[in-house]
């Protein structure tokens, strides 16, 4: 049978506010802590608490039952202040030794998007939020476009990376060309292993739609498609509020994902790898097609969005000081660059995040990042346009 | 299919949406095939055109026939001389407004909206009934309360199914205050009538809480726009420009308007605002636009024909639509199809139909400014909206809102009570 690599993801994006030209040189907080807050509560409620609970049972149940977790910078640091046992949970299922943590940015950053030194500083970073709350060192990188494996490729050695899960490419039709192992783009590239859409969103977006074919998902019928499917490694890559949030426990996602977890491991030629077994014992075969990048497809607000706040690192860095420097970094978040796509697939996902349209999300991060800018000591020259409110 | 539509303004006789809509409409029906008779209250011209009739139920004085009391008769003991679809499109508007070019101002552009309205609506209800006996057609279709009744005569002296269609509420026009005679024909309408069209989910709604329509009876219509053969490039000057173009009355947000203006002047001192439109408001934002030292930024230039107000349109930055209540909001997509952004009331009719606008809740005035003023300030907001919001409008027809209205007409003719 085909080896299995599970992925759980977990995220909990920093929301930019309603943040207008008024409120530029008047007040900084940018982002709105009282609705991360409550949308960490509500994910540690319904999702993280029991879903963490179901996998550990999993893994005392199941001594061959292994998966990684894909855990970002920005939850880890919110986490640590309101949900400490959460950390703690973690761990534990780290220390099984079956539980590989992913390396990541601390701030959730688009790799392409920011400075080499930018990327491999939140890389740091990141990788120390997972020593200190996991106890481990994380190896393999989870990232979202085929452009950060040529990216990341560059910093692979000083940094230690052995290896890249992507979750989506464009270059890839889905099927057979998703079940194996990539090599570099480059030389210096990191080979790439490629989340299998079509079975991951079975699970992750169509387990409650009624409407869907497959309607409903039964571990067998799941089991059943898996053990049809050929191919080198299955990647199934999902959020980890999959569980209780985005499904509710009453649809029966829990019982269903326990009850295939134990069906595939009732059969003896079955695998569950963690990432880095899998890049240790596969060897890829061709490399990463190129095709559609995020980076290709920026429109032209999240063009200028990037650039404008690219503009400032250097003064950031150099004379902003701690909190600008933060502030900074929150503002790399890819939920800020999601936001501002014009694609009605992204809107219907509600990317847009506390915005109404792409335009809004454009137009608070804008304005936020002209108040970062005239918190920076030395003001650039006086440009008709360009500068935030005058004050009466 | 044959279609009596009871009209009250129609182009060239326009002073707002109505009559825009009533034409978007009756041109959309007729290249669905559609036979439609007309009726308005007076139309210089009288031509047949293709499929379309139009009646003239006002044109001699005389009654043609005495009204006879049918049950869906109003009785009416106390009649306003003043009373105004609109606020604004009385004569007295004319005096105060010097800028405005005198050809287009009060009685010469809405002939229909004199002193006598109240009269003349009534007598227009008279004479449907005699219009009714006369045409051969098989549904009714009234726009707006000035039409209900005449709707109400016709349906019942011939039988036929009415759907009346609500452009705007007194509600809308007026808020909590408005006046009685109007509320009354528009509930006698909604009631009498076989089906409600609402040109908008948000006036449907409103149509619901206020006056007591059952939702099963209201259909939605949304208004749509054409390709404008006269479209004009955009032409951005040196100074940027902000639009309002619309009735100026309270409901309209002229008011919010000018407190954005402003905030923005305060930040952009050379930005120029144009407001197009009169109305009863108009005095006291003139007054407001002197005691803010406004008077350089601000350009009234009263009501415009249409061909001048797109190429305002045109040369505008951004278009603000600030309403309390906009059942619909037509000029937002006319200003799409200009290329240019535009900045609507969150609850307006028209944000149901495209989504590459910005919205502000109407009396946010802070919103408002930071809104106006990051479409100046930056270019790639500008351009996005500008290129999108155009290729949006495109996607529109009136013939697709008049097949929405030939499906009511079919269910109206499918129930048991009009089945031939």
């Amino acid at each position: 049978m085909i080896p299995i690599c599970l992925v759980f993801r977990a995220h909990e994006p920093y929301r930019l506010r309603r943040y207008n030209y008024f409120d530029v040189g008047r007040r900084h907080d940018y982002f709105d802590a009282a609705a991360m807050h409550r949308r960490l509560a509500r994910s540690e409620q319904l999702s993280y608490e029991p879903a963490t609970r179901m996998l550990e049972r999993l893994l005392e149940r199941h001594p061959r039952f292994a998966f990684s977790l894909a855990l970002s910078g920005p939850l880890l640091e919110q986490l640590s202040v309101l949900v400490p046992s959460r950390l703690t949970a973690f761990r534990r299922l780290v220390e099984t030794g079956r539980v590989e943590a992913l390396c990541a940015t601390s701030h959730h950053c688009l790799p392409w998007a920011v400075s080499s030194s930018e990327l491999e500083e939140q890389i740091r970073i990141h990788r120390q939020q997972i020593h200190r709350a996991l106890g481990r060192v994380p190896a393999v990188f989870g990232g979202e476009d085929p452009s950060d494996a040529g990216v990341l490729g560059a910093l692979a050695e000083s940094i230690g990376l052995s290896g890249m899960l992507l979750d989506g490419s464009g270059a890839l039709a889905s099927g057979p060309a998703r079940r194996r192992l990539y090599r570099p783009p480059s030389p210096a590239g990191l080979p790439v292993m490629v989340r299998d859409d079509e079975l991951s969103d079975g699970i992750e977006r169509r387990f409650s739609d009624r409407r869907s074919a497959q309607s409903p998902l039964t571990a067998e019928k799941f089991d059943g498609w898996i053990s049809a499917t050929p191919g080198d490694i299955l990647c199934l890559s999902m959020d980890l509020e999959t569980f209780g949030l985005r499904h509710p426990a009453e649809g029966g996602i829990f019982d269903f994902f326990q009850t295939w977890v134990a069906r595939a491991l009732s059969r003896p030629d079955s695998h569950f790898l963690t990432p880095s077994e899998a890049f240790e014992k596969l060897s890829p075969a061709e490399s990463l097609p190129r095709g559609a990048t995020v980076a290709g497809t920026a429109n032209e607000m999240q063009q200028d969005a990037l650039s404008t706040l690219a503009s400032l690192e250097g003064r950031v860095k150099a004379e902003g000081g701690t909190l600008c420097v933060d502030d900074f970094r929150r503002l790399t978040g890819s939920e800020h660059f999601r936001a501002m796509s014009l694609s009605t697939g992204d809107a219907a996902r509600g990317e847009t995040g506390a915005f109404d349209s792409p335009y809004e999300a454009y137009m608070a991060f804008r304005h936020a990042v002209s108040d970062l800018e005239r918190r920076l000591p030395r003001p650039r020259p006086e440009r008709a346009l360009s500068v935030g409110p005058t004050r009466a | 299919m044959r279609v009596l539509m009871f009209g009250w303004e129609f182009p060239p006789q326009i002073s707002g949406g109505l009559g825009v809509a009533c034409e978007g409409l009756v041109r959309g029906l007729l290249q669905t095939g559609t036979e439609i008779a007309l009726v308005l209250p007076r139309h210089p011209y009288r031509k047949p055109v293709g499929r379309l009739r139009i009646v003239e139920a006002l044109v001699d004085t005389a009654p043609a026939h005495p009204a006879r009391p049918g049950r869906t008769q109003l009785k009416i003991r106390r009649i306003s001389t003043w009373l105004k679809p609109y606020p604004d499109s009385g004569v007295e508007t004319a005096a105060d407004e010097i800028e405005a070019p005198a050809a287009v101002e009060g009685d010469a552009a809405s002939p229909n909206y004199g002193p006598s309205l109240a009269t003349d609506v009534l007598r227009y209800a008279e004479r449907a009934g005699s219009i009714a006996r006369r045409e051969r057609f098989d549904v009714i279709h009234a726009h707006d309360w000035m039409t209900f009744l005449a709707g109400l005569e016709a349906r019942r002296v011939s039988g036929k199914p009415l759907v009346v269609h609500v452009h705007a509420t007194e509600y809308d026009r007026a808020g909590e205050g408005g006046n009685s005679f109007v509320r009354d024909i528009e509930r006698t309408g909604l009631s009498g009538a076989d089906r409600v069209i609402a040109v908008s989910r948000y006036t449907a709604g409103l149509l619901t809480s206020r006056y007591g329509v059952p939702r099963r009876r209201i259909r939605v219509v949304h208004n749509a726009i054409d390709p404008n053969p006269k479209s004009w490039e955009r032409q951005i000057g040196a100074e940027p420009l902000v639009l309002f173009a619309g009735r100026v009355t309270r409901q309209k947000g002229p008011d919010y308007f000018v407190e954005a203006a402003a905030r923005v002047a305060r930040e952009v001192p050379d930005v120029r605002f144009a407001v197009a439109g009169s109305g009863d408001r108009l005095p006291a934002i003139r007054e407001r636009v002197r005691a803010l030292g406004l008077r350089r930024n601000i350009l009234f230039t009263g009501f415009l024909p249409a061909p001048e107000l797109d190429r305002l349109y045109a040369r505008a930055d951004v278009y603000v639509l600030p309403s309390v209540s906009e059942p619909f909001g037509l000029t937002a997509l006319e200003a799409l199809q200009h290329g240019t952004p535009v900045i609507v009331s969150r609850d307006a009719g028209v944000s149901e139909v495209v989504r590459n606008v910005l919205r502000v809740d109407f009396g946010d005035v802070d919103d408002l400014a930071s809104k106006i003023l990051s479409v100046l300030l930056f270019p790639p907001l500008r351009r996005s909206l500008s290129a999108r919001g155009r290729r949006e409008v495109l996607r529109l027809s009136w013939r697709e809102s008049a097949k929405r209205c030939l499906a009511v007409y079919g269910e109206m003719l499918r129930e048991p009570r009009h089945r031939a």
